[in-house]
């Protein structure tokens, strides 16, 4: 034991004199993230969750950028500084001169098509996400020389810009992932964005540093990191203690424990994400389309609302976002009711004898996820449902999803279009459809759906959309709960906007998207 | 006197209850309690994240907290007393292995084993009450054992012996009563750390499952809260540390009136 | 002695052994490997790698062999959740987790003996009656308990002290203390039954009716005396250390052993918990041999009895 004490006196004594030296050494300009949940990798092609938006964005570049704050969508130049159609199903894109990545390597056309290329093997189960997203129209990347590629496409695609500026087809090192290997590439990857990975423990901490030879604007941090802290007390906690600089994920109910500490501030909005729970199509509790609707008809959206989120979240009446714009958002449509009679006659016309409908739910990953389950299996239980409730863990969810009858999941708007939440969550390539939890069985419900996501007559895809809707109510294969209203809580001196061009919960610490006024 | 309150409370949790302890009520969570600005009568402890009365919650969750515990301590004593009795009065080989046994369970964490359990076969209540039993029988095992050779060198013993008696009907007739008063001192002093593993694990949220109120898993929730409404967290909390306070005094009370030597 | 250590030694290893059959056991009965590492979708070379690794076609006690074989080479195979060797994740989380544990058991026994010598030297007084009932309470009082009360105050209150992680020697204060707290509560107790027995003995009588000075009884007869036996209650005490030190990781957010034990049930990552549960074991299991080597090396009457 005298060992490890003879240690420990050893690391407190540098630990102490590390902080002293550290207050003498002022100028680090460092910011402290503290994040309701963190990744297991750092693989740009295979984390689409919500907790990796935190953090991607400050390793990877893409090589179409967008303007993080412009409705409709504005494009910048990202590491290719220009980009044409050369054909309908061919971009041809011209990369950035003298790109130095992290681990020194200069970009070129070699490791756009390493890092866009290998989401299109249906071999590795690790990039099923990414692909059903994003890339299954993706067909291949063409080396024209060493800074120009072209970009094939199965399908002429009206939305190929979006698509190459989401995160997922940020650039990696080429050289670097084989030579490590995808698993040790995933825990210290290689972009050649404004900060590199300097520490990394998976579902836990990322420190990052200023990468040097950062091809664009200094950024305003020398160091950054996140530390994972799960419980929302423990955030504030952490950042009226001053053990942080900034929280993600505050519910409007704990607002107060922030508001009445001087010189810390909320920044919050309604988010432009579901929460949802997919009801599974193949597990035979959930199978019948009666009880489905039963379970979504039961739910009192607007209660959840008021109680939750203090109003201030929203109760949606249809799979859409207003943030779509015109002409694309369709505020007629209205699906989502709340009907205890009819439910339970659905019930009875379905012949529900009592059979167990099990909730799985995540405590803290979908913020108050916990307390939405404890409420709808109460009104669940109100129209005579036997409702049970399990915990699980998201993003490890290593679960067997014949099992699950209620799954939790989030749809976040990942660009300002219906398909930028309904192809990116519901397309058949995706997750959901693989694992038959949904199984979309309307015969009119491929090729409404090939013109919703590919016609080019923006009338015809509106039309299409509609009917996509319509047919998925009717098939009830999830429940849309609400639209949360979370806070980012931090230091009085951080300015910071939330990025509404980009997917929901991401974190914008590039030049000119945070200053940091000195104390 | 307090031990009487809290048997009555968690038999007739059912009739003593204001609420249903899982009726939601979303538009009035979070309600402070009744002394304090904002709180009403009608939940005298306030209510939780989900609008639930958490006085109900806290007697149902004594309920099932304790309920948990007294099954977990009760298959824990069978099991424990049971292979005591086997391993004093067979001796031998039977007894090396038992012992063997003992040691391997005093060497090993009980939350490690119970996590084991819960990881392989989920978190049933029943599954759970079983770990929980596992993790204390050890003492029960080796204090009977020891009772159990004290007796088998008494001379009635021998006489009863030599008349013929089966080792069964020795240990039922003869060992068993001798050993009532130590057993019940340990069943005492084993309860409320049988409780805190329950509450631990429920407050890690892998014991009891929402929506049962369980006192660790109330607390465990409440945690989330604990600035903004500490009620929720505390609540239970007081009632954990009353009951192993009381318990526990018991206990010691029971241990000196009982003149038994047990170490702790 | 060299009997009793080779015999002590015997017990341990078979103890860890029953460990290790407990724990097949129960990866076993969770369902098979291959369903387990590869929830999602396993590649037939991936399968076809885990069934040899794992000898799947062959019997259980095959089975077990080569499983023990592996874990003797090292091989505690790869977290399903991190996707690498478990024993590199848990190298890195050893040395916070030992830190906080050998600092509460420090804490432990700095106050715990004194606080237990006060309650039995000046019994009846009000000083002892202090003394039993802060241990009293820290026995009754759970860890998550403690450790939520001294956030909220230390906290989030005062700003006194930091809640989450061990990034400078201030955050090991309130996990270290949550954790010493209940330790206190046992050495105390333990301390106080002990030494009143030790002072009614006859050679401390003999002592003080010989006129020997009273400071000088205590020292050299009855804390001598009372300390020894101590070390095997410390001993034990280990194992009750690790329940705490689990929970007190969680809600701390300790970047140790603790947080990834518990993390790994709930996400289902049976290498990791495996291989935590062979560690822990094996440690709780040396120290204990080792305690009770020293304790016989100290009272030769040990050694006789076993």
């Amino acid at each position: 034991m005298s060992d490890v004490f003879f240690k420990w006196m050893r690391n407190t004594m540098l630990i102490v004199c590390a902080m002293v030296a550290s207050s003498a050494h002022a100028q680090v300009r460092e910011l402290r993230v503290g994040v309701a949940s963190h990744v297991r990798s750092l693989d740009v092609q295979e984390i689409t969750s919500n907790s990796g938006a935190s953090f991607l964005y400050q390793i990877f570049d893409t090589l179409i950028e967008r303007d993080n704050h412009a409705a409709p969508l504005k494009f910048q130049p990202g590491l290719a500084t220009s980009w044409k159609m050369v054909s309908p199903t061919t971009m041809e894109l011209k990369l950035r001169e003298g790109v130095i990545m992290h681990d020194g390597t200069t970009l070129d056309a070699e490791d756009v098509k390493f890092s866009l290329e290998r989401v299109l093997d249906t071999k590795d189960p690790r990039y099923t996400s990414a692909r059903g997203r994003f890339f299954y129209n993706l067909k291949s990347v063409e080396v024209v020389d060493r800074l120009t590629v072209r970009v094939h496409t199965h399908r002429p695609d009206p939305l190929l810009e979006t698509i190459l500026s989401a995160r997922n087809a940020g650039i990696t090192s080429k050289e670097h992932v084989e030579k490590v290997g995808k698993d040790k590439a995933g825990l210290m990857p290689v972009g050649s964005g404004p900060y590199r990975v300097d520490a990394f423990k998976p579902t836990e901490l990322l420190n990052l540093t200023r990468h040097e030879r950062f091809w664009g604007e200094r950024p305003p941090f020398d160091r950054i990191t996140f530390t994972r802290i799960p419980e929302v007390a423990a955030r504030i906690t952490a950042l009226v203690n001053r053990e942080v600089d900034f929280i993600t994920n505050v519910p409007p109910d704990q607002e107060g424990a922030i508001r009445r500490v001087k010189g810390l501030k909320l920044v919050g909005a309604p988010l432009p994400v579901f929460h949802i729970w997919v009801l599974n199509m193949s597990h035979p509790a959930t199978a019948n389309p009666d009880v489905r609707k039963a379970l979504n008809l039961a739910i009192d959206r607007e209660a959840l609302v008021k109680g939750l989120w203090a109003g201030r979240g929203y109760a949606p009446k249809a799979h859409q976002f207003k943030e779509y714009g015109e002409p694309m958002f369709m505020p007629d449509l209205a699906f989502y009711r709340y009907d205890p009679k009819q439910a339970r006659e659905l019930l009875k016309k379905a012949g529900y004898k009592g059979e167990q409908i099990t909730i799985t739910f995540f405590p803290e990953y979908y913020l108050y996820g916990n307390h939405a389950a404890v409420a709808v299996a109460d009104m669940w239980k109100k129209v005579g449902i036997n409702v049970k409730l399990q915990m699980s863990e998201p993003a490890f969810s290593n679960a067997d999803h014949t099992k699950v009858m209620v799954q939790p999941w989030s749809n976040p708007l990942y660009y300002p279009d219906p398909m930028g939440v309904f192809d990116t969550h519901w397309s058949a390539n995706s997750w959901v459809v693989k694992k038959g939890l949904w199984k979309p069985d309307h015969p009119e419900w491929a090729p409404t759906y090939e013109k919703a996501r590919f016609s080019t007559n923006i009338k015809e895809r509106r039309e299409a959309y509609r009917k996509l809707l319509t047919m998925a109510d009717a098939m009830s294969g999830w429940i849309v709960l609400y639209q949360p209203y979370e806070s980012y809580a931090m230091n009085e001196n951080i300015d910071w906007r939330i990025p509404s061009a980009q997917r929901p919960y991401k974190l914008t610490f590039r030049a000119g998207q945070v200053s940091f006024a000195s104390r | 006197m307090l031990a009487v309150l809290m048997a009555v409370v968690a038999v007739f949790a059912p009739w003593l209850t204001p609420h249903d302890p899982d009726a939601t009520q979303m538009l009035a969570r979070l309600k402070p309690p009744a002394f304090m600005e904002g709180g009403e009568l009608n939940h005298v402890f306030g209510t939780d994240q989900a609008g639930r009365d958490l006085l109900s919650r806290c007697i149902y969750g004594v309920r099932v907290s304790v309920g948990i515990a007294l099954f977990g301590l009760v298959i824990g004593c069978l099991i424990g007393t049971t292979l005591g009795v086997i391993s004093g009065l067979f001796g031998g080989i039977v007894d090396r292995a038992i012992m063997m046994l003992v040691d391997v369970f005093i060497s090993v964490p009980n939350l490690l084993i119970v996590l084991v359990g819960v990881a392989a076969f989920g978190t049933d209540i029943i599954v759970l009450v079983f770990l929980i039993g596992l993790a204390r029988w050890e003492t029960y095992a080796r204090m009977v054992r020891g009772q159990v050779l004290q007796v088998r060198e008494m001379p009635y013993i021998e006489a009863s012996r030599a008349l013929g008696a089966s080792r069964a009907w020795i240990a039922i007739r003869h060992v068993l009563p001798n050993i009532a008063s130590p057993l019940i001192v340990l069943l005492t002093l084993n309860f409320p750390s049988i409780l805190l593993l329950e509450s631990s694990l429920s407050f890690l949220g892998i014991g009891v499952q929402p929506p049962t109120a369980s006192l660790g898993s109330m607390v465990g929730d409440g945690r989330d809260h604990l600035i903004a409404a500490w009620w929720v967290a505390v609540a239970p909390a007081l009632v954990i540390v009353a009951i192993t306070f009381v318990v526990q005094m018991l206990g010691d009370w029971l241990r000196d009136v009982m003149d038994v030597r047990i170490d702790d | 002695m060299l009997r009793f250590i080779a015999w002590r030694l015997g017990r341990a290893a078979l103890t860890v052994l029953l460990v290790l059959v407990g724990c097949f056991v129960a990866i076993r009965s969770a369902g098979s490997p291959v369903d387990i590492l590869y929830p999602e979708d396993a590649t037939p070379e991936q399968t076809a790698l885990l069934e040899k690794q794992w000898g799947l076609d062959r019997s259980l006690p095959e089975q077990f062999g080569l499983y023990v074989a592996n874990l003797a080479r090292g091989d505690f195979g790869v977290s399903i959740i991190e996707r690498r060797p478990v024993t590199h994740i848990y190298a890195e989380k050893l040395q916070p987790t030992l830190q906080l544990a050998g600092l509460a058991l420090l804490i432990g026994v700095c106050v715990g003996i004194p606080l237990g010598a006060i309650a039995a030297l000046r019994r009846g007084r009000a000083a002892a009656r202090a003394a039993m009932a802060l241990a009293f309470t820290g026995y009754a009082v759970p860890h998550f308990i403690i450790a939520i009360v001294l956030i909220l105050i230390f906290s989030y209150h005062l700003n006194w002290l930091p809640s989450t992680g061990a990034a400078s020697a201030w955050h090991y204060v309130l996990p270290a203390v949550t954790l010493a707290l209940p330790l206190i509560a046992a050495i105390a107790r333990y301390m106080r039954s002990t030494m009143l027995d030790v002072m009614n003995q006859d050679y401390v009588r003999t002592a003080r009716a010989k006129g020997v000075a009273e400071p000088r009884v205590v020292t050299l007869h009855v804390m001598r005396n009372a300390l020894l036996p101590l070390i095997t209650v410390l001993g034990l005490e280990v194992a009750g250390l690790i329940n705490g030190s689990l929970i007190v990781e969680t809600v701390f957010s300790w970047p140790g052993l603790g947080k990834v034990l518990t993390g790994s049930v709930s996400r289902r990552d049976f290498p990791v918990l495996q291989f935590g549960v062979i560690a822990y074991a094996i440690a709780v299991v040396s120290i204990n041999c080792l305690v009770d080597v020293l304790y016989a090396v100290a009272d030769p009457r040990v050694r006789v009895e076993s």
